[in-house]
């Protein structure tokens, strides 16, 4: 037999390592308070959030109800943004908008992001003719470019936030399906999933549990531009008629319909783009914020 | 004569997550021409730094605090001079431990190994080509004609590294810097790498510093060994009377943790505890609260690295060590006759 | 004669390569483990030995050749009691955990997924598997990114064990750890043999890891074991001229200069595995290579009648000439 360390006292529990500190993680709030994007990102999105959320509160008029006697005023003390062509308070239809406007952005990422990132991973861990078939079609969908597709599908769907929803639910997963097929294709080319599978779990348990949690966090950094994304092709489709129908406020048509005044009154149009930059920094500050935190120390 | 290399209480500071540390902490070392040092130690002892200080390749988190390094008597680093990074590239060469890494994977390696000649020795195509050839046959590399249109990908691992050392060959250094550049390659092609620079040593005078965690290796090629724990050089003397007789209680720790393929007899021993985070060091000798020789007056204060010796342990031994009378002074030898010898007549 | 623990015969395992060409990772393996018994695989990048090993554990499907669990054979599909008896620990402790699960998470889902142990006893078995690979208990609440190397190796190992298994294969399992902590991965390892009885295989390039924890010992060159033996007995008669060119290359802690006549005169590289040398696969290198050797692929055979020492050369039976 070859000689172990069986003879000395092979009883005797292993001590060396019992004092050995392991390294402590803070927590994640503690990491993201030290992160400076994320911290940014935050408060500025949930600042504007709150002002969506609170805006029949902190609205003063209904965003719909006209004044005819009223139309394109200043900044005053009974209208703090001034008011529009139909004497409406601009700074109610500003907030209402951004209710409209974030809540569709929130939404229409959904069901891509859901979808997008099971399928990516399932490709990726499974590989095979499910992976070359799925691929292709998101070659084919990304051929297209963005814009035109949107439009296109949302002019056969129909106007609306429907179209909307519908127009990106069939394009915009494919991103989704990328970023977490790559992701899992990492994983799996790392042992813990093999050690997983070794040790009798079974391949769904092991997608759904172990792979998909790793390639999520990408996924989920990438939601941040995507809302981003969203609420600008809204915006755009809002200028070019296609977006929410009046007489719902929404910051595309509200910077459509000041196009009309642009020279004298340009703020129509201004302000409610200065809302669209504020969430688009904010969000994407927020995005690059989660990205910093999902990056192992 | 001034010795070819000398480095004089090297200090290299790292920024991490906006705190700083010494991951280099007071270093010396001194290399005479044509010698051969090891540097020894495990992860976070801080070597690969201390080479890649001297080469002017650290990364952008680091930049050496204090201390000089001077080649052949002129400076090339520290001293409150910008570093000449000319200079110390055609005396100094480094060899990388992945060569794969260290390597342009888009172009040939006989390219690569004509660059510097072309480049900065300002030779024509041909004749950087010439010498490219000239030293491909150097390192060893059959067939250099055919393999001088081969890209790094094609080589096996064996090769590479003598692609690599002939790069480093071929800018004319007075030192080879060497980081570990066996540690990924099987053992029989390390031997033959080994083999290689000792050839290069004889045949050229070349100097070399070889930086690694093997402590067999380091006996093998090395005159003097240097070992170093946190940052700090903890003992330094003649390679083979370090590996025998140990001053440092770190050192005879490493060496008694060393798994030997003839020693059957005993068990390797680890170290208990781990190397400590260098932003939360202990007071004193950082190793004592991992060392069983350790005193209260050893985090008292700090414990400077001071020659010992001669005595019944040879000369040019120096220890950072208060306590290393305790220290078994008699040689542990080579282990009996049954089983040690590798290449085995019949026993019967 | 009792059947071993764990058997391969014959394994064969051959991978598509560009060009067209098959790469025969491991062609026609065979060894054995008994219970309480360690088997040392060595040999270098290409060999073969991770592939086997991966056979062995399941990872992989040979193309020919079968690996029995006292003495039942295992299909390629394994049932979930045939994967719990034969665990692997990886080479790379940075990425063979779930930088996601918590360890006490990794251990629980083991547990539950094998009914090993029932809810309210899960927390209590989950402290003993730490502290059998000697890790407090605190260890459980930590994420794989808080512990160093050799810590989260011995995670790897008490995964392995959370199925009671009644094989460890370890893949170079202390390769990537510094010198000082190899000890003690090694020295749990014996522990473990000990107090468990588990079969292992040591996969390792490293001869001197190898003999210090192995009783029997197999060399692999190119897919093949070209010799095989108990620990003592291969190590102190080496007759593979490959395998005595490992053992003399291996460094050694008391060896002093480069000595040119143990320097092995191992000429050039291997040599690519597509592209296989005819006769035995050893003798372009090989320096003591005859006429026979191009043409004849010498089959294993023990070095003495009734041995267990078995080499596959055709000098190998003979005393070597000094």
């Amino acid at each position: 037999m070859s000689p172990t360390a069986a003879g000395e006292g092979s009883r005797a529990p292993l001590t060396d390592d019992d004092q050995v500190p392991i390294s402590t993680r803070p927590s994640f709030g503690a990491r993201a308070a030290r992160t400076p994007a994320f911290v940014a990102g935050a408060s500025l999105t949930a600042a504007l959030l709150l002002l969506a959320v609170l805006a029949p509160v902190i609205g003063r008029y209904s965003p719909v109800q006209q004044n005819l006697l009223a139309t394109l005023q200043g900044p005053s003390a009974a209208h703090w943004l001034g008011t529009d062509e139909f004497g409406r308070d601009i700074w109610s239809r500003l907030l209402y908008g951004g209710r409209t406007d974030l809540q569709v952005g929130v939404l229409a990422v959904l069901f891509p992001f859901v979808f997008g990132s099971l399928l990516g991973t399932l490709c990726g861990y499974l590989g095979g003719w499910l992976d070359g078939i799925v691929m292709r079609v998101v070659d084919v969908v990304l051929a297209f470019p963005f814009y035109v597709l949107i439009i296109a599908l949302v002019f056969f769907v129909g106007e609306g936030t429907h179209g909307i929803f519908i127009a990106f639910a069939l394009t915009d997963w494919v991103v989704y399906a990328r970023t977490t097929r790559s992701a899992a294709l990492v994983a799996v080319s790392q042992d813990w999933v093999a050690a997983a599978e070794g040790g009798g779990l079974s391949r769904s348990r092991v997608l759904l549990r172990h792979v998909l949690p790793n390639t999520i966090s990408q996924a989920i950094v990438y939601v941040m531009s995507d809302i981003v994304l969203v609420i600008l092709a809204v915006v755009t489709l809002g200028y070019l008629g296609l977006g929410i129908q009046p007489p719902a406020p929404d910051w595309g048509a509200m910077i459509s319909d000041g196009q009309a005044f642009i020279t004298v009154h340009p703020w129509l149009s201004i302000i409610p783009g200065i809302a669209v930059i504020l969430v688009g920094v904010g969000l994407s500050l927020l995005g690059d914020g989660l990205a910093d935190l999902q990056r192992p120390r | 004569m001034n010795p070819l290399l000398e480095v004089s209480d090297l200090t290299v500071e790292v920024r991490r997550h906006h705190r700083r540390f010494r991951a280099v902490d007071g270093v010396s070392l001194s290399l005479p021409d044509g010698g051969s040092l090891g540097i020894v130690g495990e992860s976070g002892s801080g070597k690969s730094m201390t080479l890649r200080a001297i080469m002017g390749l650290l990364p952008r988190t680091a930049s050496v605090q204090a201390g000089t390094v001077q080649v052949a008597g002129e400076l090339v680093a520290g001293g409150g001079e910008r570093s000449s990074g000319d200079r110390r590239r055609h005396r100094l060469a480094m060899v990388f431990q992945d060569a794969l890494s260290a390597l342009n994977p888009v172009m040939t390696v006989g390219d690569q190994v004509a660059e510097a000649p072309r480049r900065v020795g300002g030779l024509s195509a041909r004749a950087a080509r010439e010498r490219a050839l000239g030293l491909l046959r150097t390192v060893g590399i059959p067939d250099p004609a055919r393999r001088y249109g081969s890209y790094p990908h094609e080589l096996s691992g064996g090769l590479r590294q003598r692609v690599m050392i002939a790069i480093a060959l071929s800018t004319d250094p007075a030192v080879l810097l060497c980081d570990e550049p066996t540690t990924a390659l099987d053992v029989t092609i390390q031997a033959q790498i080994l083999g290689l620079l000792q050839d290069l040593r004889a045949a050229q005078g070349l100097g070399i510093v070889f930086v690694t965690h093997d402590l067999g290796v380091v006996g093998q090629i090395c005159d003097e060994i240097a070992v170093m724990y946190a940052g700090r050089i903890v003992e330094t003397g003649p390679a083979g009377a370090v590996l025998d007789a140990p001053r440092h209680p770190y050192t005879a720790a490493l060496l008694a943790s060393a798994v030997d393929v003839d020693d059957v007899g005993r068990v390797p021993q680890a170290i208990p505890g781990e190397v400590p985070d260098p932003l939360r060091l202990p007071p004193g000798c950082p190793f004592q609260p991992r060392c069983a020789l350790a005193q209260p007056d050893c985090a008292a204060g700090p414990v400077p690295l001071r020659d010992i010796g001669p005595g019944d342990i040879g000369p040019g031994r120096s220890a950072a060590c208060l306590h290393y009378d305790a220290l078994p002074a008699r040689p542990a030898g080579p282990p009996g006759p049954p089983g040690a010898a590798p290449m085995g007549p019949e026993h019967g | 004669m009792a059947d071993a623990r764990l058997a391969a015969d014959d394994l064969v395992v051959s991978f598509p390569v560009a060009g067209g060409h098959t790469l025969r990772a491991v062609d026609g393996v065979s060894f054995q483990v008994g219970v309480g018994q360690i088997l040392g695989l060595v040999g270098e990048s290409g060999c073969g030995k991770t592939t086997a090993a991966r056979c062995m554990a399941g990872l992989l499907t040979p193309d020919s050749g079968t690996v029995r669990l006292d003495g039942a054979q295992l299909g390629p599909r394994r049932t979930a009691a045939q994967r719990r008896a034969i665990q692997m620990i990886f080479q790379d402790p940075y990425s063979s955990l779930n930088p996601r699960l918590t360890v006490r998470r990794m251990l629980r889902e083991l547990l539950a997924v094998h009914k090993l142990v029932p809810r309210p006893a899960m927390e209590e078995r989950c402290r003993e598997l730490m502290s059998l690979v000697g890790l407090p208990a605190a260890a459980l609440d930590g994420l794989p990114a808080q512990f160093s190397g050799g810590q989260r190796q011995r995670i790897a190992i008490a995964r392995a064990l959370a199925t009671e298994p009644l094989v460890l294969i370890a893949d170079e399992p202390v390769s990537s750890l510094d010198v000082s902590v190899q000890a003690t991965i090694l020295r749990l390892f014996a522990e473990l043999r000990d107090r468990l009885g588990l079969a292992m295989i040591i996969i390792s390039h490293n001869l001197a890891v190898v003999r210090q924890l192995s009783d029997q010992v197999a060399v692999m060159y190119l897919g093949r074991i070209v010799e095989e033996g108990g620990t003592d007995e291969l190590f102190g008669s080496v007759r593979h001229p490959y395998a005595r060119a490992l053992l003399a290359a291996a460094p050694r802690l008391h060896q002093r200069g480069l000595d040119p006549s143990a320097r092995p005169d191992l000429r050039g590289e291997p040599p690519s595995p597509v592209d296989l040398p005819s006769g035995c696969r050893f003798h372009p290198r090989c320096p003591q290579a005859a006429d026979i050797c191009q043409h004849d692929d010498p089959l294993p055979r023990p070095v003495r009648p009734d041995s267990t020492h078995i080499v596959s050369c055709h000098f190998g039976a003979d005393p070597v000439p000094g």
